[in-house]
């Protein structure tokens, strides 16, 4: 059935896909080698995009915990979980690229520099919202105390990369960008943003579709406890 | 390794995990979506 | 206002007087501080690698074990005879309930450290006469902004079946600034000589003064009877 939703998610993604094959072209053919680092600065043009998205994905979980506990409505609720898991697969990604930029220019996969060691936290820190959200088991409990955790980690981070900016920084990193390699970040913005909002979006869907499956489960589970033979015609769960 | 191999190692892990992760939920969205379809026939 | 604070003054007193008659929580938590600086010196102290100043890192982990213990026993003790409920259904600002359990539990914290503080300083032969007061400073604004983010969230899980564990989970990452800030604070001081600068303290003000007006304000979303 081609609703024009379907047609447009199709779109949506078609357009992101394409937009990242050109940005990884750029990459290739485009962009020029950095004088001092060599072909290793190229990561940064995947790094530094899925870094602000991170926050960004973080910012959305923290607008839907005030939202939970403002107006208690459970899409609040799916949409901050949703933000949370985005910003834990993209702060993965920012993390291990950091690494292995560490590695290749300084020759070590792992140094306590400002970066990586905010890196680790702010991943940590949203890791440790996926696991409170398993912990719990009531519904709404979980809503309430996932929130408060959500507002409280997101006043954390600035708080994070303060602190850590007092920790040495052995290898510090200034780097002149050139016009093409300003285009090529920009290029590969884009795309990754819209990834970002795309996979939000997915995972808030998923996370609705789930929450009504259960509810109809436990309705199901009631009314069969207390009424006689009910059939129920079609899949199961 | 050189540091070429060192880009593409970072270039395939990260949109490894984000493109993957994509194709997950996907999967997962479609799989409740054919359930769903199937009661209602 | 009057009203505020003998309030505030009763329902503080009354955890305290729990904890004095019992002492279970303050003997569980002393121990368990002292038992892990004595691992980690155990551990680390032998090969004269690690440095007095490094004592602040042992410190944090002891404070954080112990804490989290603390904050967990005195939110449990409000579920015990439904103290809560009763508590909610008073004519209170809720607000104060926050404060009071923020005061019990630093006083049992401040207690805690100074047991804990010491045997990390012999322990780690961590030699103070230099900045005292940094290190003071610095380890009470810590043990405060810890106390704050603690007692919001021990009262958050306390009616969840994990309670304990769920806690130090949700503690630790939030309270690593304030581990960030001190251990670099006391290289800093120690190792280089340089006075603790206005920004790392900062930092540790800034972190407290948030958080504890944050925690007091959702404080009471947070209770369930």
């Amino acid at each position: 059935m081609c609703t024009p939703r379907k047609i447009f998610i199709r779109a949506y993604w078609l357009v992101t896909f394409a937009l990242f094959a050109i940005a990884i072209g750029a990459v290739i053919e485009y962009a020029p080698d950095e004088e001092t680092m060599g072909p290793i600065q190229k990561i940064f043009y995947l790094h530094l995009p899925v870094a602000i998205s991170t926050f960004l994905a973080c910012l959305v979980c923290f607008i839907a915990s005030l939202g939970y506990l403002v107006q208690r409505k459970t899409w609040w609720d799916d949409l901050a979980a949703a933000a949370a898991r985005v910003a834990v697969q993209l702060c993965a990604v920012v993390l291990l690229t950091g690494m292995i930029w560490g590695k290749s220019a300084w020759g070590q996969w792992w140094t306590w520099s400002p970066r990586l060691t905010f890196s680790l936290v702010l991943w940590l820190l949203y890791v440790v919202y996926l696991t409170v959200r398993v912990s719990v088991e009531s519904g709404q409990r979980r809503a309430v105390i996932s929130a408060i955790y959500g507002i409280i980690a997101f006043l954390d981070v600035p708080l994070v990369w303060l602190s850590v900016r007092l920790m040495p920084d052995i290898h510090p990193e200034s780097i002149e960008l050139a016009a093409p390699m300003k285009l090529t970040l920009a290029l590969w913005f884009v795309p990754v943003v819209l990834l970002t909002a795309g996979l939000i979006v997915a995972k808030f869907n998923l996370n609705q579709i789930q929450r009504k499956r259960s509810a109809v489960l436990e309705d199901e589970k009631s009314t069969a406890a207390t009424s006689g033979p009910l059939h129920w015609a079609g899949g199961a769960a | 390794m050189t540091g070429t191999t060192f880009v593409i190692l970072a270039y395939v892990i990260g949109l490894g995990l984000l493109l993957g992760y994509a194709a997950t939920l996907w999967t997962a969205t479609r799989k409740h979506n054919r359930g769903r379809e199937g009661s209602e026939s | 206002m009057t009203g505020s604070i003998a309030q505030f003054q009763l329902l503080t007193a009354k955890d305290l007087k729990i904890e004095a008659r019992s002492r279970q929580t303050m003997s569980l938590v002393l121990v368990l501080g002292v038992l892990i600086v004595v691992v980690l010196g155990l551990g680390l102290g032998t090969t004269n690698n690690v440095a007095g100043f490094n004592a602040m890192a042992v410190l944090w982990v002891a404070y954080l074990f112990s804490g989290v213990l603390c904050f967990e026993k005195t939110m449990a003790v409000e579920r015990n005879d439904n103290v809560l409920a009763g508590l909610m259904m008073a004519p209170l600002d809720r607000g104060l309930i926050y404060l009071s359990k923020l005061a019990s539990n630093l006083i049992l914290m401040l207690a805690v450290a100074a047991v804990v503080t010491p045997a990390g300083i012999l322990f780690f032969g961590f030699d103070l006469s230099a900045a005292p007061g940094s290190f003071a400073a610095v380890m009470l604004l810590g043990i405060l902004g810890f106390a704050a983010i603690g007692t919001l969230f021990s009262a958050a899980v306390s009616s969840t079946r994990l309670q304990g564990g769920l806690l130090a989970m949700m503690v630790f990452p939030v309270s690593l600034p304030l581990v960030v800030v001190s251990t670099q604070l006391m290289i800093r001081t120690f190792r280089d000589g340089q006075a603790p600068g206005l920004s790392g303290i900062g930092i540790l003000v800034a972190f407290d003064a948030i958080f504890l007006v944050v925690s007091w304000m959702v404080f009471e979303l947070v209770l369930e009877p």
